[in-house]
């Protein structure tokens, strides 16, 4: 897969995305890419650290709320012990699993391409799943930002269409306004 | 700011198209007045008085309150007094009108017309009463943006002048005229007759049991329950039958002069409605196994604003392959799909499809009784085992294919029955997939069709499927472009 740097990424849809006249917009069109094929770019360089965070969090309140179950529903002290011992170390074993292994393999094997006739988006390794959208038929592009992105000064991109597609996450937020644009360039299209 | 208001005529027209209502709500009032021993008595009026207040405070409401203004851009309409609420929609937006004519309506020379957008109620534009000028200057302003087929109609293509007339019939070529053979069929097909049917058959037992007279006309059937449940479904059929020749008399499909698809039927409620080819999204084709042994094939409309059969979007209750074949032709020209649904040579597989869903279900009922679980819990049990075996015996029949030369998509199902859905390329919005270590397991294609619609299927060609995304991609950018060379061709 193509890798560029988050400046690079937001620069080259952005330059699609230059507000021309109707026929510049009209242009050369690229076929879409071959099923299960990765998109043009890849999530911000922060994706693995925001995947960790949520993965140590997620399984972090798993051992704390199992372990606070163990405590208040299990009474006899042998059970008890191997209880705690499991809440502990079935999480710490999952979160190993996740932070070593799937979450980088999640995150390079996540993509998109943005053009003005489809948007593209790509995820999984062994389970791949794929969405081509026509630009023209996105109703809306939607930024949000929850306090982990703030911090880590990235966003989450959700397109609005009749499909159910998943979250972009994360992005720049140079690379979100870049794919932003390239689609409402092609929603003016139909306001012209 | 709208300023036009529903005309005069309005309240009489809404009066008389509720008189059965408001007759049927005072005799029931009159009744449970007169027979205070039989509950609920004089208390009724308690449910009845507000629904006859409704129905007599409404019309004058509407009128009070209701205004609209059609100029070259759009149709706007102003409803409501404390919860005030205006709507537009623009003229290039619209994707069908529909003309009723209730038979109140039709006494005083009044219309209602609807203008949709898209599915949704929201979407939707109701003027309750229009007279002649505003149903023809409506359709004036709509019929542009209402194309069809890429083919030229056959009659003049003086819409203007024609559309002017209320009264005239849908002018153009016509495609196909129900007969009373064609409705009852359809009525029997679509089980028209049981819901119709049946809520006569209890409305009049309701009516029977109110004046005390149930005793009486039970005692009345000789020869035993049996003879008592032929005659109820004779009834329901009869009545059920009667009731839909009467609601899609004279049902009629035609390519409009102004080039777009008109569908009018009804007798006491005169129902004409007008679609656009940018509304079509595409078709959907049916047998069920009589269909099968008798040739013949049900064709419905799936277009932007509906995806509901029979008065709204279905054109053919039941006809021959021949006929749907041709119709099909004329509404689609060169995208129209070939009607392959297999006829009698795919009644085997109908008649396996049956078997291989009712034997599991049928065999766990068996088994589950002979270890003694009550009857209810095996039948319900056996239901559900019944109902997955069909869900999954017909997912596992569904093929998907895609055909670049008619740069469309369809998903036959070859169950118990056979479908066929086909969808344009340029309406589908979106291409979805799934695969497991490499190899493609599952493809989904989004469009829109009164709501977010899906073609799925595990079966299907890869290289089908990258032409379908390229084909989505551009070709839904170039019906974006076909609108706006259009719009800038169309007089504003």
């Amino acid at each position: 897969m193509p890798r560029m740097s988050p400046s690079a990424t937001a620069g080259s849809i952005a330059a699609r995305a230059r507000p021309r006249g109707e026929a510049d917009r009209i242009g050369t069109s690229i076929e879409p890419p071959r099923d299960g094929a990765p998109g043009e770019h890849g999530l911000a360089p922060e994706a693995l650290r925001y995947a960790n965070i949520l993965t140590s969090l997620s399984l972090g309140a798993v051992a704390v709320g199992g372990a606070a179950a163990v405590l208040l529903l299990v009474q006899d002290p042998g059970w008890r012990l191997a209880a705690l011992i499991a809440m502990v170390v079935l999480p710490v074993a999952g979160a190993a699993l996740d932070l070593l292994v799937l979450n980088p393999i999640q995150v390079r094997s996540s993509s998109y391409t943005a053009t003005i006739d489809f948007v593209y988006i790509a995820r999984g390794r062994w389970v791949r799943r794929t969405v081509l959208i026509a630009t023209s038929q996105i109703l809306n592009v939607e930024t949000a930002q929850g306090p982990i992105l703030r911090a880590l000064d990235v966003v989450k991109v959700r397109l609005t269409c009749i499909a159910d597609v998943e979250a972009i996450v994360p992005l720049t937020p140079a690379a979100a306004e870049a794919l932003r644009a390239v689609v409402m360039d092609a929603q003016r299209v139909d306001d012209a | 700011m709208p300023d036009r208001r529903l005309p005069p005529g309005w309240v009489a027209a809404a009066y008389l198209g509720h008189l059965p209502s408001i007759v049927g709500l005072l005799v029931a009032g009159a009744l449970a007045t007169a027979r205070p021993d039989v509950w609920p008595g004089p208390a009724a009026w308690l449910v009845l008085g507000p629904f006859l207040a409704f129905r007599l405070v409404d019309p004058w409401y509407e009128r009070l309150t209701t205004r609209f203004a059609i100029d070259d851009q759009a149709l706007t309409l102003r409803t409501g007094l404390l919860h005030r609420r205006i709507r537009s929609v623009r003229w290039q937006d619209v994707r069908a009108v529909d003309v009723v004519t209730p038979w109140g309506h039709r006494a005083l020379g009044l219309v209602r017309i609807t203008v949709a957008q898209a599915g949704d109620d929201d979407t939707r534009m109701r003027i309750p009463a229009a007279d002649a000028t505003t149903r023809a200057e409506v359709l004036r302003r709509a019929e542009p943006h209402l194309r069809t087929t890429a083919r030229e109609p056959a009659g003049p293509a003086d819409a203007e002048q024609r559309s002017t007339d209320a009264d005239a019939p849908a002018p153009g070529e016509l495609l196909y005229r129900a007969s009373v053979t064609d409705l009852l069929l359809a009525s029997l097909v679509f089980g028209q007759f049981a819901v119709a049917g049946a809520a006569a058959a209890a409305a009049l037992w309701e009516l029977i049991d109110t004046l005390g007279l149930a005793s009486t006309a039970i005692a009345a059937v000789e020869g035993g329950p049996l003879t008592a449940a032929a005659g109820a479904a004779a009834l329901i059929l009869a009545v059920g039958g009667g009731l839909t020749v009467l609601k899609y008399w004279s049902f009629e499909v035609r390519a409009t002069a102004a080039g777009q698809l008109s569908i009018r039927y009804g007798l006491v409620e005169d129902n004409d409605r007008r679609v656009g080819a940018e509304g079509i999204a595409g078709v959907s084709l049916r047998q069920n196994p009589l269909e099968m042994l008798l040739g013949r094939v049900r064709l419905g409309l799936l277009t932007a604003d509906s995806a509901a059969q029979l008065g709204t979007n279905l054109l053919l209750p039941s006809l021959p392959r021949s006929t749907v074949t041709r119709v099909l032709g004329r509404v689609l020209g060169d995208t129209a799909p070939p009607v392959d649904l297999g006829g009698r040579a795919a009644l085997p597989r109908s008649l396996a499809s049956a078997i291989l869903v009712v034997a599991p279900a049928g065999g766990l009922l068996a088994l589950l009784l002979s270890r003694g679980l009550a009857p209810w819990a095996s039948i319900s049990l056996a239901l559900v085992a019944l109902l997955l075996a069909d869900r999954l015996a017909r997912f596992a029949a569904s093929t998907l294919r895609f055909d670049p030369a008619r740069t469309s998509l369809s998903l036959s199902i070859r169950h118990i029955d056979a479908q066929q859905r086909t969808v344009l390329a340029s309406a589908v919005h979106a291409v979805s997939s799934a695969s497991a270590l490499g190899r493609p397991v599952l493809v989904r294609a989004h469009y829109f069709a009164g709501a977010p619609r899906t073609l799925t299927s595990a079966r299907f060609r890869i290289e089908e499927v990258t032409q379908l995304r390229s084909c989505a991609a551009h070709g839904s950018r170039q019906a974006l472009l076909e609108r706006i060379a259009r719009r800038r061709a169309s007089p504003r």
